[in-house]
């Protein structure tokens, strides 16, 4: 990798908030796309920052340091990420479950899913099942909803809150997918969620798989 | 109840140390060091690294929540392992899931006791390390950006110390990330019956013999 994309990573991973829009135009400026800016420096950065953590290496803080940093390399980036919203691979709604007031990491999963050209709705933290279907049921154009928890104790209310959305799936179609720590593959299965992810980048290609799962469904219904 | 060893997390140190005076007895305990909750993977193994150590032990009781899933998968030894269906220790002392909800419903709380003040990684000593990084306005800044969903800051008063011992600390804590500080009424009763048995099901999670801790078990919802 080249020194340019290499700062830029860098940059992500040590948290420069201050430098990120300057070491973003450079590499700009030195010819990378913005999607290769976006996927193989920054996506990799926060890879990277979610595994120090994981290692305990990382504060939450730092992490936190590092997501508004690839945030703000983002707002550089998104003049020349291509597309308009009526080119976007998909629509999300994203929030986090009745009783969890956790949003760091679901901040961190909104932010690169918009990165990546997704129009998210972000409906916050502590949201319902009557928050969630009714988001799902107004906004007609939404292709993937996704369902964030941190605490294990806010697990039934997810399960609850994934049901309530099938019930909403029977009539349209959607995909569920569910994240944060307390969540695993076989929980996100046994709840009848579309798709899991255990961090932001991975909810990314989840999202991307879901999006290439609908267009052959909604392909296939409408022959 | 001969041959029971306590896994307890080490933020609940000063909590089962007034348990085992009221009780008039105690159990080896094996400390998890606090903060590990962060992490659940690492807690996860540490705390199997712990259960495949113990040999001879009737029971084994956990003293600490599910943190996170943390608990998730431990394979059980050669002995029964209880431990109480609560989201973290937070939930522990201060009583029942019921109360945590209640009070969580009310407003956003960030929940405090001196274990939590004194041990490893606190919000303190998350703004200290911001502050290093980044100067204090941007510090408080950012933690307070970190904590906007919560407008109040607990200490439990569980009996086991004083509250004047922590009151600074917590206002302080407080102060940095503009948060009402309070006192709220904790109990080491739910801890006590964890320790003393009996475990009745609603409450306490008993997994037998060479089992697995599995998903269903813990979504049980108490």
């Amino acid at each position: 990798m080249d020194e340019k994309v290499t700062a830029v990573f860098c940059a992500v991973d040590e948290g420069d908030t201050k430098n990120i829009s300057r070491i973003v135009k450079e590499a700009l400026g030195a010819g990378y796309s913005a999607e290769e800016i976006m996927n193989s420096a920054m996506m990799p950065a926060m890879e990277a920052v979610g595994e120090k953590f994981h290692r305990n290496e990382y504060f939450v803080s730092d992490m936190l340091l590092s997501a508004k940093t690839m945030k703000k390399g983002i707002a550089v980036l998104k003049p020349y990420l291509g597309g308009s919203a009526d080119d976007s691979p998909g629509n999300v709604i994203i929030g986090t479950v009745s009783g969890d007031l956790h949003d760091i990491g679901k901040d961190i999963v909104a932010a690169m899913l918009r990165a990546s050209g997704f129009n998210v709705l972000d409906l916050g933290v502590d949201v319902s099942g009557d928050e969630f279907v009714e988001a799902a049921e107004k906004n007609r154009d939404v292709d993937i909803v996704a369902v964030s928890a941190l605490l294990t104790a806010t697990l039934p209310a997810m399960k609850k809150i994934v049901s309530e959305l099938n019930a909403v799936k029977e009539r349209r179609k959607f995909k569920i997918m569910v994240g944060g720590a307390p969540v695993t593959e076989k929980f996100a299965a046994s709840i009848k969620a579309d798709a899991y992810s255990e961090d932001a980048p991975e909810a990314v290609k989840a999202a991307r798989r879901l999006m290439q799962e609908l267009k052959e469904e909604r392909r296939a219904g409408a022959d | 109840m001969t041959g029971t060893v306590i896994i307890a997390c080490s933020v609940l140190q000063d909590e089962l140390d007034m348990v085992f005076e009221e009780l008039g007895y105690s159990f080896p305990c094996i400390w998890i060091p606090q903060g590990l909750h962060n992490t659940p993977e690492l807690l996860r193994e540490k705390l199997q690294e712990i259960l495949d150590s113990i040999s001879h032990a009737g029971r084994i009781i956990l003293c600490m929540g599910y943190c996170g899933n943390a608990v998730l998968g431990l394979k059980n030894g050669s002995c029964e392992l209880v431990m109480p269906k609560v989201e973290d220790c937070i939930t522990l002392l201060l009583g029942s899931q019921e109360r945590r909800r209640k009070m969580t419903e009310e407003e956003g709380t960030y929940f405090l006791t001196k274990g939590w003040i004194q041990g490893g990684r606190t919000i303190w000593n998350e703004y200290e390390h911001l502050k290093m990084r980044c100067g204090a306005v941007r510090a408080v800044r950012l933690l307070r950006e970190m904590m906007k969903n919560y407008s109040r800051l607990v200490i439990l008063d569980t009996g086991a110390y004083k509250i004047s011992e922590v009151r600074g600390e917590a206002e302080k804590t407080a102060d940095i990330l503009a948060l009402r500080c309070q006192t709220a009424e904790g109990t080491v009763e739910y801890l006590k019956e964890l320790v003393s048995g009996p475990w009745p099901e609603q409450r306490f999670l008993t997994v037998p013999a060479g089992m697995t801790v599995t998903e269903e078990a813990l979504t049980d919802a108490p």
